[in-house]
C-alpha cells in the first residue's frame, strides 16, 4: 500500500509546488508594483526572472518521481493516442509486423523443435551416431564383429551400443499384429538412460548368449493397447515372430528408441530366433556383414575430435586385421541429430531465412511509413523541442510508439503463428523427427520477443533521428512540406533498394525450388504407377516348409490374380520406395571379385514371373523368369539396363555368368536371361542409372521372409484395399499385412518434401512480393504528393506531361534497378546454400533469374506508374496556390 | 530566452546555499531567493525558479521539510526547515567545499618568486 500512500503524497506534493510558485510570483510582482512599476510589466519581468515556469515546475515534481520510468509510461500514453488518432497508419503497420513476426514465430517454432531443442535423454549432447564409412559415404551400417571390437578397445566411449530397426509380427491370445521393433545390445537401454517403469531391462550376460534368452521389452504404448496397461504382464510369454518370449519389462512413456519408431525390444542376440531364415548369413559372427547401427555415450570430457580421432584409429587398425571384411572401410563419430534431421536441416534454414526477409521487408514498409508520419510530425516535435523537450526524449518518444506498434503486432502475430502452425503441420506431407514436438517454450518466446525488439528499434530509429534533427525555429516557420523532400528521398530510396533486394532474393529462392518441383514431377519412373497397389507381408517362420515358403509368394499371387477387379499381380523382395532390397557381394565370370564400395551400390531383388509385365517395366532382351525357373531348374538371373552397361557395355549380357560371394565363393553360377529397363524403385531422386539392379528368381529364392505384392488393379487400386486384406486373410490368417500404398501416394511421398519446401517458399515469396510492391508504392506516392510543389513549378515553366511521367518513374526504376543488382548478387551467395534442396536446376539457374527480375521489374513499374500518373496530372495552379 | 553572462553554479552548489540560509533560519522560498541574491551582492545570478527543482531534492532527502504558514507580510507561505540531518549535511558539504576552494586557489595563486 505504500506506494498508494506516495502517489497520494505525490500529489499533494505537486499542488503544493504549483501553489507555492504562484504565490513566489505573486509576492515578487506586488514587490515591483509597490516599486513603481506597471502591473503588466511587473508580470513581465517576475516570469523573466522566474525563467521557465512550466519547466521548472516540471523539474520539480520530476524529483518526486522515477523520471526514466514515469516518462516511459507518459510516452506509451502518448503513443497510445497517436496510433489511435492515425487508425489507418496504425492497422496497416500492426497488420505487416503480424504477418511478418508471425510467419517467423511459426518457423522459428519448427527449428527449435528439430533443430536446437535437445534430444529427448539424459546429457544428450554426449551421444554420437558411429558409422561405417567406405570411401566418402557415411552412414553406412556396422558389422557386428567390427562393434564388438570398438567396444572393448577404445577408450572415449562411456558406452556403445548396437541396435537394429525390424518389424515382427506379435501375437498374444489370438490377437496378431505387425509392430516396429529394435533388437539391442544390453548397454542400449542405459546409453539412452531409459529405465523401465515395471519390471526391469536387459542385463549384459541376457543379451550375450545367442538365442539364449528369449525375452522381450514392450515400449508403453504397446503394453496400454495390446495389454490393457496390465501389470501383471512382466512374465508372461508372448509368441514374437511365431517364438516364445517372456515380458521382462515395460518402458516409460514417450520412449520409442533411437529409431524413434519401435513399440517392442529384444536382445540382439535373439535375431536368429526372430527371423531364423537369414541365420545362415550369420549377422553377428560375419564381419563382412554389416547391418547394425552403433551409438554411443562419450566419457565426459571427450570431444567429438577426439573420439573421431581415436576410432579414426581404431578403423585404420581394423582394416589392416581384417582386409577383405574392412577393406577401404573407415569409423565416423557423427553428432547423434544429424542422422536424426537428414534432410531437414537445410529446408527448415532456408524457411527461416525466407521468413526473415519478409520481417525485413514488413519493417521496410512500416519505417517508411513511420518516416512519412514523422515528417508531418514535424512541426508537433518543434513545439514540443520549443517548450523544453529534450531530444533525447524526443527520440525516445518514436522509438516508444514503434515499440508499441511491434508489440501489437508481435502479440498478433504469436497468436497468428499459434493457430497457423497447426494448419501448417497438418498440410505439411513431411515428417518431423520423432523427439520434435513442436511448441511454444521459452526459447520461442525469446525470439519472438527478440524480433519484435528488434523490429521495434529499427522501426524507430529512423523517424527518430529525423524528428531529433528538427530545429524548431526553422520548422515551425515554415512548414513541413518542402524541408522534408531531400533526406527523406534519400532514407525512403534506400528502404526502396532494400526491399527490391528481399523480394527479389526470395523470388529467386521460390523460382528455383519450383522449377526443381517441375523437373521432380516430370520425371519418368520407368514404370507405370497408376493403377498400381503394393501390400507387404510377413512370411511365416513355422508351418511351413522351406519348399512352401519358396512357394508362397507364387501362390499369393496366382490367388490374388483370382480376385476379381485385379489385372495381374507380382511379387518382389523389397518395398518400392521403402525398402532397397538388400546388397549382396557378387562376382562376374571371367573379372576379379567386386569390391565392397561397389556392390554396396547395387541391389539384389527377387521377382516372381510377372513382376515386370506387372509393373510396366519394358524386357530389353531376352525372357522374363517362368514358373518353370524352379529348384530344379539351372539358376537364372535377369539384369537391369544399367548392370548390363557397367558389367558387358560392348556386348549381349544374355548368357553372362554372375554368382554369389567373391571370385573363389562355392555359389554357383547363374546366367543372364534378359535384361529390363532401369525404373525408379528406390530413392525416387536418384539417377536410376547408377544403382544397378539384378534380379534372382523368387522360385529359387534360398530364404523367403517378407515379400511386397504389387497388383495392377482395374479400377481406383485404394479400393481394392480392403478385398485384397481379405482374400489374404482366407488364404492364410497368419500372415500379417502390412506397409500397403498404391504406387502413385508412394511416388507423392517421395517428392512431397521437395514440394512442401517449394510450396512454402513461394507463399513467403507471393507474400514478399505483395508486401514490396505495397512498399514501392507507398514510399513513390509519398514522394510525389512531396512533390507536387515542384512539380507544378516545373509544368508552369512549360516541362511536359510525358517528362514529369517519366522523371516519377525513373527515379523509382533506378532504385528497383539497384534493389535488384543487389538481390541477384546476394541470391549469388544465398543460393549455393540451398544446393541440396535442387533437383535438375543449378543454383545459380540464368533462366530462374533472368524471369525473376523481369517480374520484379514489371511489377515495380506498375507500384511507380500510379503515383506517375497522379505527379503527370498535377495542375500547376492548384500545386502553386497550394503555398 | 535571454543570454546571460553570469556563470553556472557548480551541481550542489545552490542547495549548499539553500541549507546555509535555512540553517540561519527557516522561511520561504522568496525570501531564499532575495536572501541569497543579497548575500552575494548580485553576485549570484540565481534564476529564481530553479530554487524550487532544488527544494523539492532537499525535501525528498530528508534534509528540509516544509509547511504552509503565514509571513511577515502576511502572505500564505510554504516555509522550510533545515532538519538535523540537514544540518549535518551541509557541515560535511561545506568542508568538502572548503577543500576543494583551497585546493583551487593554491592552483591558481601566483608562483612565489
Amino acid at each position: 500500500m505504500s506506494w498508494l500512500r506516495g502517489l497520494i503524497f505525490r500529489r499533494r506534493m505537486y499542488g503544493d509546488l504549483s501553489e507555492e510558485i504562484r504565490e513566489h510570483l505573486e509576492e515578487k510582482i506586488e514587490e515591483l508594483v509597490a516599486e513603481g512599476m506597471p502591473r503588466k510589466a511587473a508580470e513581465a519581468a517576475a516570469r523573466r526572472e522566474f525563467g521557465n515556469v512550466t519547466m521548472l515546475e516540471e523539474r520539480g515534481r520530476e524529483v518526486w518521481q522515477w523520471p526514466r520510468l514515469e516518462d516511459f509510461f507518459a510516452d506509451v500514453r502518448y503513443g497510445t493516442r497517436m496510433l489511435r488518432k492515425s487508425p489507418g497508419f496504425t492497422a496497416v503497420a500492426v497488420l505487416t509486423l503480424t504477418l511478418g513476426i508471425g510467419a517467423n514465430t511459426a518457423i522459428f517454432s519448427v527449428v527449435n523443435a528439430v533443430l536446437l531443442r535437445p534430444l529427448p535423454y539424459p546429457n544428450p549432447e554426449a551421444i554420437v551416431l558411429v558409422v561405417e564409412t567406405v570411401g566418402k559415404t557415411e552412414h553406412n551400417p556396422v558389422s557386428y564383429p567390427n562393434f564388438l571390437d570398438w567396444q572393448r578397445e577404445n577408450r572415449v566411449f562411456r558406452s556403445l551400443a548396437a541396435y537394429a530397426e525390424s518389424e515382427v509380427n506379435l501375437s498374444s491370445a489370438g490377437n496378431s499384429e505387425h509392430v516396429p521393433c529394435e533388437v539391442v545390445s544390453a548397454s542400449y537401454f542405459e546409453l539412452l538412460g531409459a529405465h523401465a517403469i515395471l519390471g526391469r531391462t536387459f542385463v549384459t550376460n541376457e543379451a550375450q548368449t545367442p538365442g539364449g534368452q528369449p525375452m522381450a521389452v514392450l515400449g508403453y504404448g504397446l503394453w496400454k493397447r495390446a495389454f490393457g496397461g496390465d501389470a501383471a504382464v512382466i512374465g508372461r510369454s508372448v509368441q514374437v515372430n511365431e517364438s516364445e518370449f517372456t515380458i521382462l519389462g515395460v518402458l516409460p512413456p514417450g520412449f520409442r528408441g533411437f529409431s524413434g519408431q519401435a513399440a517392442i525390444w529384444v536382445p540382439i542376440q535373439m535375431r536368429d530366433v526372430l527371423w531364423p531364415e537369414t541365420a545362415r548369413f550369420k549377422l553377428l559372427q560375419s564381419r563382412d556383414v554389416h547391418w547394425h547401427r552403433v551409438i554411443g555415450r562419450l566419457k565426459q570430457g571427450v570431444t567429438l575430435n577426439q573420439a573421431q580421432d581415436e576410432m579414426s584409429a581404431m578403423g585404420a587398425q581394423l582394416a589392416k586385421a581384417y582386409p577383405e571384411a574392412n577393406r577401404d572401410r573407415g569409423v565416423a563419430v557423427l553428432p547423434a541429430r544429424q542422422s536424426l534431421v537428414a534432410g531437414l536441416r537445410t529446408p527448415l534454414l532456408v524457411l527461416l531465412g525466407a521468413v526473415g526477409c519478409i520481417l525485413l521487408i514488413a519493417c521496410a514498409n512500416v519505417a517508411n511509413l513511420s518516416l512519412a508520419r514523422a515528417i508531418a510530425r514535424v512541426h508537433e516535435m518543434a513545439v514540443r523541442v520549443s517548450l523544453g523537450a529534450s531530444r533525447a526524449r524526443i527520440v525516445r518518444q518514436f522509438l516508444t510508439e514503434s515499440l508499441l506498434v511491434a508489440l501489437s503486432g508481435g502479440i498478433l502475430g504469436a497468436l497468428l503463428a499459434f493457430w497457423g502452425l497447426k494448419a501448417l503441420l497438418l498440410n505439411l506431407p513431411v515428417a518431423l523427427p520423432y523427439y520434435a514436438d513442436v511448441k511454444f517454450d521459452f526459447s520461442v518466446l525469446a525470439f519472438t520477443t527478440l524480433a519484435m525488439g528488434i523490429t521495434g528499434l529499427v522501426l524507430g530509429s529512423l523517424p527518430a533521428w529525423k524528428a531529433s534533427r528538427v530545429t524548431p525555429a526553422e520548422s515551425l516557420k515554415e512548414r513541413a512540406h518542402n524541408s522534408g523532400g531531400r533526406r527523406q528521398g534519400r532514407a525512403a530510396g534506400t528502404l526502396i533498394v532494400i526491399e527490391t533486394s528481399a523480394v527479389l532474393l526470395l523470388m529467386i529462392g521460390a523460382g528455383l525450388l519450383l522449377r526443381s518441383f517441375a523437373r521432380m514431377s516430370q520425371i519418368a519412373p520407368g514404370f507405370k504407377p497408376d493403377h498400381l497397389l503394393t501390400l507387404r507381408v510377413h512370411v511365416p517362420n513355422h508351418g511351413y516348409t522351406s519348399e512352401q515358403r519358396r512357394m508362397l509368394g507364387q501362390s499369393l499371387v496366382e490367388t490374388i490374380e483370382e480376385t476379381p477387379g485385379v489385372d495381374s499381380a507380382a511379387a518382389n523382395t523389397a518395398d518400392p520406395f521403402v525398402w532397397d532390397g538388400i546388397s549382396r557381394a557378387y562376382t562376374i565370370e571371367g573379372r576379379s571379385s567386386v569390391p565392397t564400395s561397389e556392390t554396396d551400390t547395387v541391389y539384389y531383388h527377387e521377382v516372381s514371373p510377372g513382376f515386370f509385365k506387372t509393373m510396366g517395366i519394358p524386357l530389353e532382351s531376352g525372357r522374363d523368369f517362368a514358373p518353370q525357373d524352379d529348384m530344379n531348374a539351372p539358376p537364372a538371373i535377369i539384369v537391369s539396363r544399367a548392370f548390363a552397361q557397367r558389367y558387358w557395355p560392348h556386348q549381349d549380357p544374355i548368357g553372362k555368368h554372375v554368382k554369389f560371394g567373391l571370385f573363389d565363393s562355392p555359389q554357383p553360377w547363374m546366367s543372364v536371361i534378359a535384361v529390363v529397363g532401369d525404373y525408379r524403385y528406390h530413392d525416387y531422386l536418384r539417377n536410376p542409372e547408377d544403382t544397378p539392379v539384378f534380379y534372382g528368381a523368387l522360385l529359387q529364392s534360398q530364404n523367403v521372409g517378407e515379400i511386397s505384392l504389387l497388383v495392377r488393379t482395374k479400377t481406383d487400386p485404394a479400393a481394392m484395399t480392403e478385398l485384397l486384406r481379405r482374400t489374404i486373410e482366407d488364404f492364410d490368417p497368419r500372415i500379417p499385412v502390412y506397409s500397403v500404398a498404391t504406387l502413385d501416394a508412394r511416388l507423392a511421398e517421395q517428392f512431397a518434401k521437395g514440394r512442401a519446401a517449394a510450396y512454402l517458399v513461394t507463399l513467403f515469396a507471393l507474400l514478399s512480393l505483395v508486401l514490396g510492391v505495397v512498399g514501392i508504392y507507398g514510399v513513390m506516392s509519398y514522394a510525389v504528393s512531396q512533390q507536387t510543389h515542384d512539380i507544378g513549378i516545373r509544368m508552369a515553366l512549360g516541362a511536359q506531361r510525358v517528362d514529369v511521367l517519366g522523371d516519377v518513374l525513373l527515379k523509382g526504376m533506378r532504385l528497383v534497378a539497384l534493389g535488384i543488382a543487389c538481390g541477384s548478387l546476394a541470391a549469388l551467395v544465398v543460393t549455393h546454400l540451398m544446393k541440396t534442396m535442387l533437383f535438375g536446376v543449378s543454383d545459380t539457374d540464368p533462366l530462374t533469374f533472368s524471369a525473376v527480375a523481369l517480374l520484379m521489374i514489371v511489377v515495380a513499374l506498375a507500384a511507380c506508374y500510379i503515383p506517375a500518373r497522379r505527379a503527370m496530372k498535377v495542375d500547376p495552379m492548384v500545386a502553386l496556390r497550394y503555398e | 530566452m535571454a543570454k546571460d553572462d553570469h556563470r553556472d553554479l557548480f551541481p550542489g552548489a545552490l542547495e549548499m546555499m539553500v541549507l546555509r540560509s535555512l540553517k540561519r533560519q527557516p522561511m520561504h522560498g522568496y525570501a531564499l531567493v532575495q536572501l541569497i541574491k543579497r548575500s552575494s551582492n548580485d553576485l549570484l545570478q540565481v534564476e529564481e525558479g530553479s530554487l524550487y527543482p532544488a527544494l523539492q531534492r532537499l525535501l525528498k532527502e530528508g534534509l528540509v521539510t516544509a509547511g504552509w504558514g503565514i509571513s511577515s507580510t502576511n502572505r500564505r507561505v510554504r516555509i522550510y526547515k533545515l532538519t538535523p540531518a540537514g544540518a549535518k549535511h551541509l557541515q560535511r558539504e561545506v568542508s568538502s567545499f572548503e577543500r576543494m576552494l583551497e585546493g583551487i586557489t593554491r592552483v591558481l595563486a601566483p608562483e612565489e618568486s
